[in-house]
């Protein structure tokens, strides 16, 4: 009989986690039900007693209660939206694209207080005019050749990905996401193992196959969204401050100089309409100008002798553009 | 039969707790817990420090038990072997299990991790269905992913561009 008393334990569990949920005026009935299940999982520890209710759910507030799998899948169809647009042709792999990855990778792996992703970050060079770098959730970074050529040195370029690193880490991106969205992903709670389990029953199979449908329009606004605001909209002058300040921080820790992010950024015309950096964030004279203010505060951990060093490999890879 | 107001209100702070905990994915770790690596891969160092070597890997939805914070690392056990691994890469054990699906025997994904009970393979998969103008940029993404650069390569990047 004991399985008897152990599912009536997680009755009531389930009935005062409605009265919770009540009391808090979180949703409507249907999701009540759902969150009951899942508080009972909660509490017991155990999937079986979320079966009761038969709708798995689970409680996603915000961004911040995803996974790092869920990110990355986010990120995925974000980069593979960027991808397929006629103005962003991937370069194909030489000497340059390996270049950026490698100085990319030595912010991204050598500090300490980078945020680490599902996958890692992965840096990728787009052949195009336009003056432009952006990061997908999860770690895809991109830079335009146009962006690059504004670079004098090694230590401008590092600024510039560690600004994208800094989106990642402080998960801007999936900021831009309503958060409504994830809400809803989370209350249909699609479960792969469940999946596996309904394969041979047709009736369950059609509800698994509606709920991913439902589940896929989520993701796919998501993922609209997200890439609105990297390539259009802008993340706005907060995030794009919180970025350039984190920036310097990064490329310090990382050996590069804290200085030469601000020197990229007062290079920059101030040109609207172009597209890119210039449109989607704030003037590169005030991005320097703010950044002036923060970089006394940023010990620098290099010499100047290393940055011409530094300086010499990057004029060497960046003749690929001449 | 009367409810017992005093066990009720034990079991509302209990779920509130346990709310919180499903909510909460960067929570502390507390020193003997056991925490899941919730990220495809990741490294057990010998020192709290990004470069430093590595003494195990770990796969995604591996369980470690905490030994001590030292922020952003922790120190922890896995099958035996003890380490530092990052906190963004861990996440407590109930979380986990609310965010997965915890009792998952004769799983055949292969990671684990993947397998959230929102957005997964299962989703993209979907969705590219949906949208098959995007599949030439799902080509080139799992190019990009493929690309990886090796602990030695970045050392010896660091080596020639003066930063020991």
């Amino acid at each position: 009989m004991k399985p008897r008393i152990l599912l009536l334990g997680v009755g009531s569990i389930a009935a005062v986690a409605l009265v919770v949920a009540g009391c808090g005026g979180n949703g409507g009935g249907g999701n009540l039900l759902k969150g009951a299940g899942d508080l009972a999982t909660a509490v017991t520890g155990d999937e079986r007693y979320s079966e009761i209710g038969e709708q798995l759910a689970r409680t996603i507030t915000d961004y911040n209660d995803l996974l790092p799998s869920e990110e990355h899948y986010i990120g995925r169809a974000v980069a593979a939206q960027v991808l397929v647009e006629p103005r962003y042709p991937m370069r194909a792999n030489d000497a340059l694209s390996d270049y950026v990855s490698l100085v990319g990778q030595n912010v991204a792996q050598s500090v300490d207080f980078v945020r680490q992703t599902y996958k890692g970050y992965r840096f990728t060079v787009l052949d195009s005019d336009e003056l432009n770098a952006f990061a997908t959730p999860g770690g895809f970074v991109f830079i335009t050749t146009g962006l690059l050529k504004q670079t004098q040195n090694e230590d401008e370029l590092a600024g510039i990905l560690a600004h994208e690193i800094a989106h990642v880490t402080l998960k801007h991106g999936l900021a831009a996401v309503n958060q409504s969205n994830f809400v809803q992903a989370g209350q249909l709670g699609l479960n792969l193992y469940k999946d596996e389990k309904f394969k041979d029953d047709p009736k369950k199979r059609a509800q698994f196959e509606e709920k991913l449908g439902e589940i896929s329009k989520v993701f796919g606004k998501s993922c609209d969204e997200v890439a609105f605001t990297l390539l259009s909209g802008g993340y706005g002058a907060d995030k794009e401050r919180a970025a350039d300040e984190l920036a310097i921080r990064l490329v310090a820790a990382a050996g590069y100089s804290p200085t030469a992010l601000s020197a990229v950024l007062d290079r920059l015309p101030e040109q609207k309409g172009a597209g890119g950096w210039l449109d989607t964030h704030p003037s590169g004279h005030a991005r320097a100008a703010d950044l002036h203010g923060l970089e006394g505060g940023v010990a620098a951990a290099t010499s100047a002798a290393a940055i011409e060093q530094r300086k010499q490999r990057h004029a060497n890879a960046l003749k690929a553009l001449q | 039969m009367k409810p017992k107001w005093s066990t009720l209100v034990a079991l509302c702070a209990l779920l509130g707790v346990a709310g919180a905990l499903a909510q909460t994915p960067t929570t502390t770790l507390a020193p003997g817990s056991q925490a899941r690596v919730t990220v495809s891969s990741a490294v057990l160092r010998s020192q709290p420090r990004s470069l430093s070597p590595s003494v195990k890997q770990l796969a995604g939805g591996d369980t470690v038990e905490i030994i001590e914070a030292q922020s952003p690392w922790y120190r922890a056990r896995a099958q035996g072997t003890e380490g530092y691994v990052h906190g963004s890469a861990l996440l407590d054990t109930k979380s986990y299990s609310v965010a997965v699906g915890s009792g998952a025997t004769g799983v055949t994904y292969a990671e684990r991790t993947a397998a959230a009970r929102g957005f997964n393979p299962k989703v993209e998969e979907q969705h590219r269905k949906d949208e098959p103008n995007l599949d030439a940029g799902y080509v080139r993404v799992d190019q990009i992913e493929a690309k990886s650069t090796t602990l030695d390569a970045i050392l010896s990047f660091r080596k020639q561009g003066g930063q020991n």
